[in-house]
Order: C-alpha cells, then sequence, then structure tokens
C-alpha cells in the first residue's frame, strides 16, 4: 500500500515540470484570451477597464460585439477559407516531395543515411526569415526562374507574370519552411520498417507497386499523419511568409490577427478571431485522428 | 584549477562592464540617425547608445500601450507621440534643459498635438509624395502632379500592377481625402467612408500596400509609381546613380497638398536617465548633426542653422524641402473612437482581394 502511495507521489514529482509548463504556458494564456474575447476594446490597446463607474451606478463592460463583428463580415472567413486553402496544399505538396525522400534516405546505405539525414536538417542552421528573404532574391522579377517561366510563357503567347509577391510565392516558401518537418518523421517511421513483409508480399505475388502501396503506406501511416500535422498546424497561423512574399490576395488569418495586436490596437477582436482559429484547427485535429483511428493500416502498425 | 580562475576574473570583469556602462536606449525607425552623431553623444555621456527599431509609427505605439518598456527617448510621429501621451507614458519637458532649441525653425514648434511643446521637440520631417519611374511615365505621357494619377481610373487602366501605396491607414486616407479635396485629418463618417470607397476602386489596380520595399521595386522598374517618403527616394536616387539604370527615377508633389510627417524627440516617464535624455537631445539639435542626418539619410531637417550649410540643390528640391507655394499639412491624432472605426475599415481594405 505505502509502496504504491510512494510510486504515485514519484509520478507526480517527474510530470510536474511538463504541468506547471503546460499551465503557465498554454492554459493561463488560452483563458486570458478567451476572457479579452469578451471586452471592450480600450482606447489605447489593451482593453476597458471591466467596471466603469458612472453617476454611482457601475456597470460591467462585457460585450459580444467581437463575435457579432467576426462572424458578420466575409471577409475574416474567406481569410479562414484561404489559409485552409493554403495549408492543405502545402501539406500535400510536401507530402509528394518528402515522402520518396524520406524513402530513399531510409532505403540508402547505413553510412550515407547520416549524411542525407544532416542535409534535410543543415536549413535549420540558418535564421528562417534569412531563409524567406533569399526565396525573395530567387523569385524576383530579374532573377533567373522568372526569365525562364516568363519566357516559357512569352512562347505560349502569355502575359509575363510576377513570381514575387503572389499567392504561388507564398505556397512555395510555406512548402520549403515546411519540408523537414514531413521528412524527418516519415524517415523515423519508414527507417523501423522490416523489410522481411516486403519480401513477404513479393513472394505472394505482389509487384514493386502493389507492395508499395499496401505493405510500405499503410505501415507509414503513423508517419504520414505526424507529419501532416507537423506542417498542416504551424501553417494556418503563419503570418510572416504572406507579409513578406505575398499580396492582398495572399493574406492569411494570422495576418489578420498580427494586425489586430500590433497595428490597430483592437485586442478583443484578435482574441475571437484566435479562439475562431484554435477551435478549427483543433476540431480538424481530432476529425483527422477518428479518420486515423478507423483507418486499417493505423491500426496494423500499432500491432 | 586553472580554468577556474579564469572563470572568475571573467565574471568580475562582467560585473565591472555591466556596472560600469550605462546604456542609453533609442527608439526610432532605421536610418535616422547619422553615426558620426551617435560617436560624438557616446563620447559626451560616457555611455552605450543602442538602437532599437521600428517600421511603423502606430506599431511603436501598439508597443508601448501593450507595455513595451525600457526606452528612453523615442523618435516617432507627432499624432503617435500624441497617443502614447494620452496613455500618460511621457514625461513632461522641461525646455530650459534645451539648450539648442533656437536651432530649430520657429513653424516646426507648436505644433497643433503639442502646442506648447510640453512633452515634444521636431527632430526632423518628410513629405509623402508619388516617386515614379520618368522614363516610362513620359513614354505613357502621365504627369504625377496629382493624386489623379494613383486614384482616377483614367490613369490607373494604364499603371494596373504597377503602383504601391504606403501600409499605413493614415497615409492612404489622408492622399484620398485630399484629391477628394476633402480635410485630410477629418474624422467625418461621410468623410471616410467616401474616402473609403475610392480607395477601394483604385485598389484593384494597385499592385500592393508597402511602406518598406517600395523603392526596391521601384529601382528594379517592378514598380512606376509608389507613395514614397523624401528620405526612401534620396537614398534610391544616390543608388540608381551608381547603378547606372536604363531609365530614370524621380519624386513630385502633387498640387492638392501633401502630407508631411513631422518626427520629435519624446523623453519616456520612466527614463531613469533624464540628464542623459536631456543630451541626446542637445546633441542632435547641433547643426552638425542635422546635416549629417539631411546628408546621410536625405531627411527634412527643421534645423535653420544647418540649412544654411546643406547644399542648395538639395534645400531647392520641393520634395525634400516643400516651398512656400506647396500646400503641405501635418497629422493630427484620431479619438479613439475614430481610430477603431478608422482602423477596422483599414483592415477590411487590406485584406480585400480583387482576383
Amino acid at each position: 500500500m505505502a509502496q504504491a502511495n510512494n510510486a504515485g507521489k514519484e509520478k507526480w514529482v517527474l510530470s510536474l515540470p511538463p504541468v506547471i509548463y503546460l499551465i503557465g504556458l498554454f492554459l493561463i494564456p488560452t483563458v486570458l484570451m478567451v476572457f479579452i474575447a469578451f471586452r471592450e476594446p480600450g482606447d489605447y490597446g489593451g482593453v476597458a477597464p471591466l467596471i466603469t463607474h458612472n453617476n454611482g451606478s457601475s456597470s460591467l463592460n462585457l460585450t459580444l460585439d467581437g463575435f457579432r463583428y467576426a462572424f458578420s463580415s466575409s471577409f475574416i472567413w474567406k481569410l479562414f477559407l484561404r489559409s485552409m486553402f493554403f495549408s492543405i496544399l502545402t501539406t500535400l505538396c510536401c507530402l509528394l516531395i518528402g515522402y520518396p525522400l524520406a524513402l530513399l534516405i531510409a532505403k540508402s546505405a547505413k553510412k550515407y543515411r547520416d549524411l542525407l539525414l544532416l542535409l534535410v536538417i543543415i536549413p535549420f542552421w540558418s535564421n528562417f526569415l534569412i531563409r524567406v528573404y533569399a526565396w525573395m532574391i530567387l523569385l524576383g522579377p530579374n532573377s533567373a526562374i522568372s526569365n525562364v517561366v516568363n519566357s516559357i510563357r512569352h512562347l505560349l503567347g502569355l502575359e509575363p507574370l510576377d513570381l514575387l509577391f503572389s499567392s504561388a510565392a507564398v505556397v512555395i516558401c510555406l512548402v520549403y519552411i515546411n519540408l523537414p518537418f514531413m521528412i524527418l518523421p516519415l524517415y523515423a517511421n519508414l527507417e523501423k520498417h522490416d523489410y522481411a513483409l516486403i519480401e513477404a508480399s513479393r513472394d505472394l505475388g505482389a509487384g514493386k507497386a502493389r507492395s508499395f502501396w499496401q505493405v510500405t503506406v499503410p505501415l507509414s501511416m503513423p508517419g504520414i499523419l505526424a507529419g501532416c500535422g507537423l506542417v498542416f498546424i504551424p501553417c494556418i497561423g503563419m503570418f510572416v511568409i504572406p507579409e513578406l512574399v505575398g499580396n492582398n490576395c495572399s493574406m492569411m488569418i494570422g495576418n489578420l490577427i498580427k494586425q489586430q495586436f500590433l497595428q490597430t490596437m483592437n485586442w478583443p477582436l484578435g482574441s475571437v478571431t484566435s479562439i475562431v482559429m484554435t477551435l478549427l484547427v483543433l476540431s480538424i485535429s481530432l476529425f483527422v485522428g477518428f479518420l486515423a483511428s478507423h483507418s486499417g493500416g493505423l491500426k496494423y502498425a500499432r500491432k | 584549477m586553472r580554468i577556474w580562475r579564469f572563470c572568475y576574473l571573467l565574471l568580475i570583469f562582467l560585473c565591472k562592464v555591466a556596472i560600469a556602462e550605462t546604456v542609453f536606449n533609442l527608439y526610432t525607425t532605421s536610418n535616422y540617425i547619422a553615426d558620426d552623431t551617435i560617436k560624438r553623444f557616446e563620447s559626451r555621456c560616457n555611455c552605450k547608445l543602442f538602437l532599437n527599431y521600428f517600421s511603423d509609427p502606430q506599431e511603436m505605439a501598439a508597443k508601448l500601450a501593450a507595455g513595451a518598456s525600457g526606452y528612453d527617448v523615442i523618435i516617432g510621429t507627432g499624432y503617435a507621440l500624441e497617443d502614447i501621451n494620452s496613455m500618460n507614458k511621457l514625461a513632461k519637458l522641461d525646455l530650459t534643459k534645451v539648450h539648442n532649441l533656437d536651432n530649430i525653425e520657429s513653424k516646426f514648434m507648436h505644433q497643433s498635438f503639442d502646442p506648447a511643446n510640453s512633452f515634444s521637440i521636431p527632430y526632423a520631417y518628410t513629405p509623402v509624395f508619388l516617386a515614379y519611374n520618368k522614363t516610362v511615365l513620359d513614354k505613357l505621357g502621365i504627369i504625377p502632379d496629382s493624386w489623379a494619377v494613383i486614384f482616377d481610373e483614367k490613369y490607373l487602366k494604364r499603371l494596373q500592377g504597377k503602383v504601391t501605396v504606403f501600409d499605413s491607414q493614415r497615409n492612404v486616407f489622408a492622399a484620398a481625402l485630399l484629391y477628394l479635396g476633402k480635410d485630410p485629418n477629418s474624422v467625418s463618417k461621410e468623410d471616410l467612408l467616401e474616402a473609403r470607397k475610392l480607395i477601394e476602386r483604385a485598389s484593384r489596380y494597385w499592385a500592393r500596400y508597402d511602406s518598406t520595399t517600395y523603392y526596391r521595386a521601384l529601382l528594379n522598374g517592378e514598380i512606376w509609381v509608389a507613395m514614397s517618403y523624401s528620405n526612401d527616394l534620396y537614398n534610391t536616387l544616390a543608388d540608381a546613380k551608381k547603378t547606372k539604370l536604363p531609365y530614370q527615377l524621380a519624386g513630385m508633389l502633387q498640387k492638392e497638398g501633401n502630407m508631411v510627417e513631422l518626427d520629435n524627440l519624446v523623453i519616456t516617464k520612466n527614463s531613469q536617465i533624464k540628464d542623459i535624455d536631456y543630451l541626446f537631445i542637445d546633441t542632435v539639435l547641433e547643426p552638425q548633426s542635422a546635416i549629417a542626418l539631411n546628408n546621410e539619410t536625405g531627411s527634412s531637417v527643421p534645423n535653420k542653422l544647418a540649412l544654411k550649410e546643406i547644399s542648395p540643390e538639395i534645400v531647392n528640391t520641393s520634395w525634400i524641402y516643400p516651398g512656400v507655394n506647396n500646400k503641405i499639412y501635418g497629422f493630427t491624432a484620431y479619438p479613439p473612437k475614430v481610430r477603431i472605426m478608422a482602423n477596422e475599415v483599414w483592415t477590411e481594405l487590406k485584406m480585400e482581394c480583387h482576383y
């Protein structure tokens, strides 16, 4: 009995740091955000005082204006839809580029694997902003890429195109920045696959393609889901990339939130938008989790 | 043991550095003080000057409103400083401690946002006007002497995707209101909504809202007409000379009038080193600081002693130093309710997408 109690205590002590971390850096800010969403905007940023005294009578300053504004204005929903679209597109592109690459690394000889993996990680050594600025040069109007694209368009009789400051530039940069987050979990998963299973499927008469689709892909489902989650969720809240390489038509919901806090000083509206975004991301994650737990491949992979 | 001794000595050394060095924090936009001035000031105050940058006056005000502190002197636009002063974050100035106050041209003192100069002292100013690619516009037969060039479809149809305006609610609305013949500081809802309609129609033809990279786009020919600050164009013209462009860039004031952003020096209320703050203000008000600022950054300086020493070529450029015939306006702060309304409108405008 006493021993069991001790084990319980040890568990508590061990879990204390992450619990404090989560309470301090996740729970409290979230509660604050919800609270601010119902307040009135202050004159100079922040929020108006909770209680105002007026001729002896005091009134409580709580309002649903922020929610009303957010739900009634179509442009916020357009921003949400666009953010979703960009994020899904980015996730798909990352998957299409990342899967073959992760497979290649996992299947290469052991002595090259670390080197290849290092090459994936190297971009992390320089700051993310610098890498986006590098893309600004690569996509600029006088760059080689622009020249090639526009000379092809010229041959086809089309108008020249600005690559920089466009939605295409935003998606390119999003894919570039997020690609390692797709490759690493996929690699971690693919590397552990038992080659005997592929051999078994080949013995049973499956071709290369069939054993890939029916053995490798289902087995790598946990890696795919982890990678998609790691790419999709940071993507949807991104604001730096649309700001640097996008135009009016590629602003995302993160830009609106940033603007509410840093420029227009309307904290309640910023909080409302953040809450809606959090709920959206949460429901998508739950939905994907639900799908995952009902897909056969994942069940098999867990065993 | 040796390593421990080394660590100990290092620790003592670091402590000494930390104690001896007074730090003076300046909060301003980038490229807004000459290097020589910083050196001269540091040798006088026996302290270290740290530069902290913001890109938009409203961003600076929002940061201070959110509780950012640790800045001693801020150089910022009048209307943003008025907001900060309303938040009670600025020190009341003792003008007797500012010995070089007389160097400032009197027309820049006593601005509407601070009639008694009780918290702000003029530092430099920049007109907001249209910079353009002269070679291309000459070919098109367009002279950007009116705001119509960026608001009237007659011109815009030929300039599709080649125009940028500032990412600043105040500046874009002021230009629209001037074009409509209204007070650029108007707070009437009808005026603002009329300006909004105008901007909404015109923005289909604009490339983007840009107040930080437009001059580069102008330089490489991507943009033909840009709402511009005088200092940005001044530097861009210098770069253009170096790179030998196949086209010519120029700037022009508009006949409906132009806004002038007057930037002021203020001392924050919680600065612990007020004597050094006043020393800094005196140093930058010296004519040699103003001349260096003008020559290095192209900012217009309200310093009458400095003006005599600056080359006439610069002083006679109307988009750097507007003459008596040019209509120029300063910004006044919006009342809070108007600002929230204007900002909502601005957010919707900015996120609007036409294709």
